[in-house]
């Protein structure tokens, strides 16, 4: 009967040990998923641009006087469109290795690690029930039936603690890490997003107009329902990605503010309410980001009926 | 921000829209034209240069966390993986107390006990 009061000891001194709160938790699970969901917008964005510079070249090669001059301006324009896509695949991944951090953060911060132990309990218990059974029928006949649940549950208890403990301490560990990273690279998102890409869509939307203006809309046999369409889609997808490079800022913002949240309650052991103010504020901006995202698909030019 | 470059860009595509214009409104041989059209393609490819260049040092700059972010990931996964040992090793001790059931009543049943 030795090592029911040693593990029952080790299960009060686990007990001592400080473990999140529900709302944390809930809190971590939705950082994850919003941060899973913005971590395909940047690279989108210049995508996005990506496509509506290769429209402006498919008008500016109406220009061209024969077909060979035409066929080259859509090479170079398919070449320039192919090496842009590469250079958005290579934003993303900054922003994939932050989703798959968020994601290790609501895992570590989950109840899954407890559940796969209690996943273990009912074999553990009849087991340890059969083996005194079976130690109380040949042997000595003085171990009490109970003893293999009152074992179990020590236990148990004793694995849950320790592992609650364990994830408490590792989110401690990780989370300030974390918040240094996101602070650098959501920071250096937003310097981009305001510095020279900035420069770079305003000019991309004055050369479009310039050519759409130059090439179509002056040539009164080039304009009819189909190209002025397009040009009022054109207006309408240039507004909506100048919308959605906004909106990138604002997220990435909001982002490092809702990590800065979580990195705080976890060091402190503050109690948070159901869902931050961050976190919420994080959510609504990468909905909207979303929103934005989904007009331009449905909206975007196209010189399908030209 | 690179503003030498932005200024370039600028200029570059100042350029194209003149020669556009000039395309549209002039009156030209077809060697001229085809002429305009090679200019229109290098000045295309100018700006191509400029603003890749830009783009792939903005892709850089946000790529230069990466090492760190991905030290952390791991770092993460391994504890991850240590916690999930407890699990595991309960599930251990369960197989082996289960495997001494069973000996034990068999050594019963022989007599040994």
């Amino acid at each position: 009967m030795k090592p029911i009061p040693l593990i029952t000891l080790a299960a009060l001194l686990f007990s001592s040990c400080s473990v999140l709160t529900k709302s944390q938790v809930k809190n971590i699970s939705v950082f994850a998923e919003t941060t899973d969901a913005f971590a395909e917008f940047p690279g989108e964005l210049i995508r996005v641009r990506a496509d509506l510079v290769m429209e402006e070249r498919i008008v500016a090669a109406l220009q061209m006087p024969d077909e060979v001059e035409i066929k080259n301006t859509i090479s170079d324009a398919q070449k320039n469109y192919k090496i842009q896509r590469r250079i958005a695949d290579s934003m993303d991944l900054p922003f994939q290795l932050l989703k798959q951090y968020a994601l290790l953060l609501a895992k570590l911060s989950s109840g899954d690690y407890v559940e796969s132990l209690h996943s273990n309990r009912e074999s553990f218990e009849s087991n340890a029930g059969s083996l005194i059974d079976v130690t109380n029928s040949a042997l000595f006949k003085e171990i009490p039936p109970e003893a293999g649940t009152i074992f179990t549950e020590a236990l148990f208890l004793a694995g849950e603690r320790m592992t609650k403990a364990k994830q408490t301490k590792a989110l401690k560990k990780f989370v300030p890490i974390g918040d240094t990273i996101i602070g650098i690279v959501t920071k250096k998102l937003s310097d981009m997003l305001n510095g020279d890409l900035k420069t770079i869509m305003q000019s991309d939307s004055t050369k479009f107009f310039n050519t759409y203006t130059n090439i179509v809309l002056k040539k009164p046999e080039r304009v009819n329902y189909s190209t002025v369409s397009q040009y009022a889609k054109a207006v309408d997808a240039f507004d909506n990605l100048e919308a959605f490079r906004l909106q990138c800022i604002e997220s990435a913002n909001t982002l490092a503010a809702a990590h800065k949240q979580l990195n705080r309650a976890i060091a402190t052991k503050a109690k948070m309410t159901e869902l931050t103010g961050e976190i919420k504020t994080f959510g609504a901006s990468v909905n909207k980001l979303y929103k934005l995202y989904k007009a331009i698909k449905t909206k975007a030019p196209s010189t399908e009926n030209q | 921000m690179n503003t030498e470059s932005m200024n370039t860009l600028k200029i570059v595509r100042d350029t194209i829209n003149l020669v556009q214009q000039q395309m549209e409104e002039g009156t030209w041989t077809k060697a001229e034209k085809k002429s305009i059209a090679a200019t229109l393609r290098s000045l295309n490819t100018i700006e191509n240069v400029i603003v890749n260049e830009t783009l792939m040092k903005m892709a850089d700059e946000l790529n230069a966390s990466n090492t760190q972010l991905t030290g952390l990931i791991e770092d993460m996964e391994n504890t991850s993986a240590k916690i999930e040992k407890i699990s595991i090793a309960v599930k251990r001790v369960s197989k082996v107390i289960g495997v001494l059931a069973e000996i034990t009543k068999k050594a019963i049943a022989v007599g040994i006990l």
